[in-house]
């Protein structure tokens, strides 16, 4: 699964510059053909949500109101969204980090590379709710693996979901396990398509491990990364599953705050509408900047 | 940077090879500890040892027997199936128009649907669950209809890829041999693309069989195994859940292990190269 | 005269590049007619209309008499045989052969002895049961002809079939083709850029330029007496020497003539030798006159760089690149 993935990455920033020679007509009426999957998309994905910003403007009574949004704030959106940052930000940050390292082991050629490699992609074929599950287990307060350890090194145990920090810090180490093999698949892809005579020219020039990296792999790893971040930094956002099993409700990140107000009643729903929406233009916004950011290095490329 | 390079210089290589690899496969063993060690020495006690003081089956053997899991399995089974049925009825007649109308048009579309992949689960989950409602669709039948939204761009771009890679002259040479269009596509075009079309398959399926936020929303209740898996670590019955979530990375194991066999780079990067 | 097949006035465009421009050419039945022109004319695009697989801007297709120009492929009745043969991969050669006739219901013994019948003819018998990918070149084009002749259709198209044959099996290829032609005494439209392939195979030959017929006939015909210019130089091993009328008093024409319709003489045009190339018919010599370069057959080896005289023996008169006259004939 991580192979498709990973292919798949390695070709999608290629779609928007690729320009095939196919000079045969241009059949427009096999558009017909894709109707039907467009059509599906359009109604199960643009009309809900859709149907989810006309709604967040509407009281439970069907009159037009901003109440839902005022609520909101009254009902710790703020927190939320300050949290869902940090959560994001955090998990990214680290995820990046590992997985520039892991990338780099990758593509050295070494006895145990295979085992290497596939060891530490497993936990992205492990689904999201059984690793929520066993690190809800590792950060128990009690029975916890974790605690055991810190036990064994002679130190008090911590109750993990006691503050809303170390709640946060648990959901972006799970995240950060579950994720950073497709980061660090990406990252391997970009690394491996740096031509190695641009590293053999660098050390004729005296160039030393660290000038290396920071002079040759690193600017043209960003193009890749930015890809990368799109990704992640979309889903990061959207992370759902995991807060929800691993700390549930507190502290609530943006997706569980949505969730929570859609189980509660039939019309805290519409609070749940209103943040859907306020979800929904971060996300657009931070993909436009991203796409727009990444689309002008390739044209400067 | 050579294979025989010595383990002398090779050493600060193989520490953090051999760091990161504990911290990843860390997670698994800890999940391997609660299923297989005895109680009350595993997570039942409060600070469980990390090195396994005895073997049993016993708790998984407690857990299936103590727990329905058919219901969970056959509903998460048809879904799955649901699921990689529609991304094959949508995607292989999308596939197919996109290989025809051109490159450059049917890269817009392809982008299209890919970002239309970026919007949030959640947001579009709950509009179609109030919906769905009201259509009497909030079971699994609706949460397969909505799990499609989440592979069908990623299908139709691998049978693309397969479709891309088909000489043109072939489905004409068809067409010549008089086969209306359903004949080509049943006799020749399918049968010629059948490792693309499969790989879009299997992936809906694991894709449909991981999936948690839909199934959540749209039917809480009689649903899939993630959501069984979700019920029973908020009641805390760990073992169970242990027990489930072994289970439950099987299949995905097994479906991985086949897709592997039928990988070719081409259904993929054909998507690319006409 | 009825014919088999007429093209009327096609017209084909790819965005604003007319492919077809007014197309018109008849096809007698039982005639072997190659359809010869340079890369890129157009020629496979022409095959393509004809079969159906590539929609029409206007113009009619007429076969046996009925209208097909609005027909799908699958109802015209028409084979074609493409260049990269286009076998089915997921199917044996048996499978191959027999998929037309599947598609027309045939029953099963009817399958069974047409396609034996045919492995016969084209002497692929032994291959039936093998998987088409393990095929020769030759032996691939032997099932791409056999599926095409399987089902008995009105015409066959090919589209250019030796192209990916080795030099020596095209050579056998191209006159058991010609021999199975005259045999079945089917209608055969023939598609190449081979000049060799339209001497050697076809009844007539339709020169293709600018997206038409600019000339149709017997292939001596057409090196003999070209009726353009264009033709005139894209027809022969050497192109046709075009010369200004004004050498031999005829102003404002254009004088054509082929490398062999000279004497060498003392007097008459004078040349300077610039290349001197031995052949089993003489030498030839090349040169350049007025900017244009010509080439001439003489019996003489001749120095590079030395002067020669020759006069014409026979040449064609053109008036605004069209024949208008023939001299010496």
């Amino acid at each position: 699964m991580y192979y498709i993935k990973f292919h798949f990455l390695q070709t999608f920033n290629r779609i928007k510059d690729y320009d095939g020679t196919m000079p045969k007509s241009h059949n427009l009426k096999y558009i017909a053909f894709i109707i039907p999957a467009l059509v599906y998309v359009s109604a199960l994905s643009i009309f809900p949500a859709a149907l989810s910003v006309y709604r967040s403007f509407l009281s439970p009574g069907g009159s037009y109101t901003f109440s839902n949004y005022s609520a909101l704030l009254h009902y710790g959106l703020v927190k939320a969204l300050i949290d869902t940052m940090l959560v994001s930000i955090g998990a990214l940050i680290l995820q990046l980090f590992l997985a520039l390292f892991i990338a780099m082991i990758m593509v050295k050629p070494f006895k145990g590379n295979r085992l290497f490699s596939s060891l530490v992609i497993i936990p992205y074929g492990i689904s999201t709710v059984v690793s929520a599950f066993i690190f809800s287990q590792i950060f128990s307060a009690v029975g916890g693996y974790a605690n055991s350890f810190i036990v064994d090194l002679g130190f008090r145990p911590i109750d993990w979901v006691a503050t809303s920090s170390s709640s946060l810090s648990v959901v972006v180490i799970a995240d950060y396990w579950k994720n950073t093999p497709l980061v660090a698949l990406i990252l391997f892809s970009g690394l491996s398509g740096l031509s190695p005579s641009m590293y053999e020219a660098a050390k004729t020039d005296g160039a030393g491990a660290f000038r290396r990296f920071f002079s040759i792999t690193l600017p043209n790893l960003a193009p890749i990364m930015a890809i990368a971040l799109l990704i992640r930094g979309v889903s990061e956002f959207n992370i759902f599953a995991l807060p929800l099993v691993i700390i549930g409700y507190n502290p609530p990140l943006i997706t569980t705050l949505i969730y929570e107000f859609y189980q509660t009643s039939s019309a805290t729903i519409y609070y749940s509408y209103a943040a859907s929406t306020i979800l929904l233009f971060i996300i657009l916004g931070y993909a436009s900047i991203v796409l727009w950011k990444g689309g002008a290095k390739t044209y400067e490329r | 940077m050579s294979v025989n390079s010595s383990w002398k210089s090779n050493l600060p290589l193989y520490i953090g090879a051999l760091i990161l690899s504990i911290i990843f496969f860390y997670p698994l063993y800890v999940l391997i500890l609660i299923t297989f060690v005895p109680a009350p020495l595993n997570n039942l006690s409060p600070y469980p040892p990390q090195i396994p003081p005895g073997f049993t089956f016993y708790n998984i053997i407690q857990a299936y027997s103590s727990l329905n899991l058919t219901g969970p399995v056959t509903r998460s089974f048809y879904v799955a199936m649901m699921v990689g049925g529609l991304s094959l009825a949508l995607g292989i007649p999308a596939a197919y128009g996109l290989n025809k109308i051109g490159v450059r048009t049917a890269n817009k579309f392809i982008i299209f649907f890919f970002l239309i992949n970026m919007m949030p689960g959640i947001v579009v989950a709950i509009p179609i669950s109030v919906e769905f409602l009201k259509l009497g669709l909030s079971n699994i039948y609706g949460v397969a209809l909505a799990q499609e939204l989440v592979v069908l761009p990623l299908s139709i771009f691998i049978i693309l890829g397969g479709f891309r890679a088909l000489p043109s002259d072939l489905e004409n040479q068809a067409r010549v041999d008089g086969a209306n269009l359903p004949t080509t596509m049943y006799r020749i075009l399918i049968p010629m693309n059948r490792s693309a079309i499969l790989v879009a398959f299997l992936l809906s399926w694991m894709t449909s069989w991981d999936e948690f936020t839909y199934a959540v929303i749209i039917s809480p209740v009689k649903s899939t195994f993630p959501v069984q898996l979700y019920n029973y670590v908020t009641r805390a019955v760990s073992f169970e859940a242990s027990a489930f979530a072994l289970t439950f990375t099987i299949p995905v194991i097994i479906v991985a292990v086949v897709l592997q066999k039928y990988l070719k780079s081409q259904s993929f990067t054909g998507g690319l190269s006409s | 005269m009825t014919y088999k097949l007429q093209l009327q006035e096609l017209e084909k465009k790819f965005g604003s590049k007319s492919v077809l421009n007014r197309l018109s050419l008849d096809v007698e039945e039982g005639e072997f007619m190659v359809v010869l022109g340079p890369s890129g004319m157009g020629k496979s695009t022409l095959l393509r209309t004809v079969v159906g697989i590539e929609p029409l801007d206007g113009g009619k297709i007429v076969v046996d008499g009925e209208d097909v120009t609005r027909l799908p492929p699958h109802k015209r009745n028409i084979a074609m045989v493409f260049q990269n043969y286009a076998l089915y991969p997921n199917m044996n050669v048996y499978k191959n052969i027999a998929f037309p006739l599947k598609m027309i219901g045939e029953s099963r013994d009817v399958i069974d002895k047409k396609v034996n019948e045919i492995a016969g003819t084209l002497k692929i018998a032994d291959a039936l049961h093998q998987n088409v990918t393990t095929l020769s070149g030759g032996q691939k084009q032997r099932v791409a002809l056999a599926r095409a002749l399987v089902r008995n259709p009105k015409l066959f198209l090919l589209d250019e079939p030796l192209s990916n044959l080795d030099a020596r099996v095209r050579y056998d290829a191209r006159q058991e083709l010609r021999k199975l032609q005259q045999e079945l005494g089917h209608t055969f439209i023939y598609v190449t850029h081979d000049q060799t392939e339209a001497q050697s195979l076809a009844d007539r030959v339709a020169v293709l330029h600018n997206g038409s017929v600019e000339q149709i006939g017997p292939y001596d015909d057409l090196y003999e007496r070209p009726e353009t210019t264009w033709v005139g130089s894209f027809i022969g091993e050497y192109p046709m020497n075009i010369i200004d009328g004004s050498v031999i008093g005829r102003e404002g024409s254009q004088i054509g003539f082929r490398p062999s319709w000279v004497n060498e003489g003392n007097d008459g045009i004078q040349l300077t030798v610039q290349l001197c190339q031995a052949a089993e018919s003489g030498f030839f010599i090349m040169s350049t006159m007025d900017g244009k370069s010509i080439t001439i057959r003489v019996q003489k080896r001749h120095k590079i760089g030395s002067t020669m005289k020759f006069s014409l023996r026979r040449y064609n008169v053109y008036t605004d690149n069209r024949l208008v006259e023939e001299f010496g004939k």
